[in-house]
């Protein structure tokens, strides 16, 4: 009995998520668009939990469906009220030049074909790391996952932060270029909730997050996902006038982007002194130099999210006074 | 199970795909990748796990780090849109100049 139901279940959620992602694609407007394809977000985290991910499951719903989504509503909002936008909007030339009946028929086709494939190659065996899984199932942290990213393959996840710091740089760069306003103009006075709502909203937020990055270590969670939460919670300020758009970033700001990499790198460099081979935790004291690292990335994941949602060099906290 | 989603996983891209070329707006389009890397992920996760059991942690930490890399890419990306139409607007209005001399 249970087997149908979750036959059933699994069957409504594909459908649904497949019916989203097209609602997503052919909705004209831009809002209309974002708003769908963040319920995708929140449908895509469904998935990886049914599939037995929580890990993926967290990480989709705050960063997928809650950072990707204020992002994109952020641009929204920017391709209404950047000077010239609509007149830039006109001169985009409409059409991508194909056949509208030719792409149907050409992704009909595709989708098919890969359906059929990906079907088919599940038979297939994968790339299953039966030792990384026997590795993982020893290692003094609990969560595999959490292993993987930090112990194995810790070399991607320093890259990772990489990737986050450039996206951040380049989005710098190229707002200082077009010398575009920043989105979110002060506000003269709060709507009445607004302050209630931080008042509840920062201390959950900052125990979620708290937790999460304390629970990384043995399950579900995990500097990623605390950071995109307590990104959110900047989100949040940044949208309220709590914290305000400045024209350069603050010493502070940069010292927090860049705390990750550098205690990162730090240990991945110090472990030159205790083996062979970079990379490597000492065999006792692994368990706080995990800590101090995730600790540090979720602070520079944190203020990453932050400053790329501003769209500004930096920001800083409102004082009062200024407005 | 696992058939099901595996199915949905080619469609989905197959979706991504039409938006990809279908739309011309380019907020669209970057939807329509996130979609597309979405599918992939999906896949990736699939084929990793058993019949029966969880995916295997590896590819879970490269979907992990894939989801956060889609993110910074679609903030880039973003930013690029609104330097793009930033561009496009300038010249715009040194045409309009350049057509009232």
């Amino acid at each position: 009995m249970s087997a149908v139901i979750g036959a059933a279940y699994d069957l409504l959620l594909c459908a649904g998520l497949l019916w989203v992602a097209l609602q997503a694609m052919r909705i004209r407007e831009a809002f209309g668009a974002v708003v769908v394809f963040m319920v995708f977000g929140l449908l895509m985290a469904v998935v990886w939990a049914r599939l037995g991910s929580p890990d993926l499951a967290l990480a989709e719903a705050i960063i997928g469906a809650g950072v990707t989504g204020a992002l994109l509503l952020n641009a929204c909002q920017a391709v209404q009220t950047d000077p010239g936008a609509r007149r830039a909007s006109a001169r985009v030339e409409p059409s991508p030049g194909l056949p509208h009946g030719l792409i149907v028929a050409v992704c009909i086709a595709a989708g098919a074909s890969l359906a059929a494939l990906m079907a088919l190659a599940l038979e297939v065996p994968g790339p299953t790391a039966d030792a990384a899984r026997a590795g993982a199932d020893a290692h003094p942290l609990g969560n595999p996952v959490t292993v993987v990213l930090l112990d194995f393959r810790a070399y991607d996840t320093l890259m990772e932060m990489v990737v986050l710091l450039a996206a951040f740089l380049g989005a710098r760069v190229l707002i200082d270029q077009s010398e575009l306003a920043p989105l979110h103009p002060p506000v003269p006075a709060d709507p009445p909730m607004v302050a209630p709502l931080l008042a509840m909203a920062t201390p959950v937020l900052v125990l979620t997050s708290l937790y999460l990055f304390w629970a990384g270590s043995h399950a579900p969670g995990g500097a990623f996902q605390a950071g995109a939460l307590l990104g959110g919670l900047g989100v949040l300020y940044r949208l309220t006038g709590r914290l305000e758009p400045y024209d350069h970033t603050p010493i502070w700001l940069r010292t927090v982007l860049v705390v990750g990499l550098i205690v990162f790198s730090g240990v991945v460099l110090a472990a030159a002194l205790w083996s062979p081979w970079p990379m490597r935790y000492p065999e006792t004291g692994l368990y706080p130099l995990v800590l101090a690292i995730e600790f540090a990335l979720l602070l520079s994941i944190a203020a990453t999210l932050t400053a790329l949602f501003s769209g500004t060099a930096g920001f800083r906290p409102h004082t009062g006074a200024r407005s | 199970m696992n058939l099901v989603y595996a199915l949905t996983a080619g469609l989905l891209f197959a979706i991504g795909l039409y938006g990809l070329l279908a739309r011309s707006e380019l907020i669209h389009r970057l939807l329509a990748a996130n979609v597309m890397s979405s599918a992939v992920f999906l896949y990736l996760i699939l084929i990793a796990t058993a019949p029966a059991g969880d995916p295997d942690p590896v590819p879970q930490a490269m979907v992990l780090t894939g989801i956060v890399i889609a993110v910074s890419l679609t903030a880039f990306a973003l930013a690029l849109l609104r330097y793009f139409q930033a561009l496009n607007a300038r010249r715009a209005l040194e045409d309009e100049a350049d057509g009232d001399d």
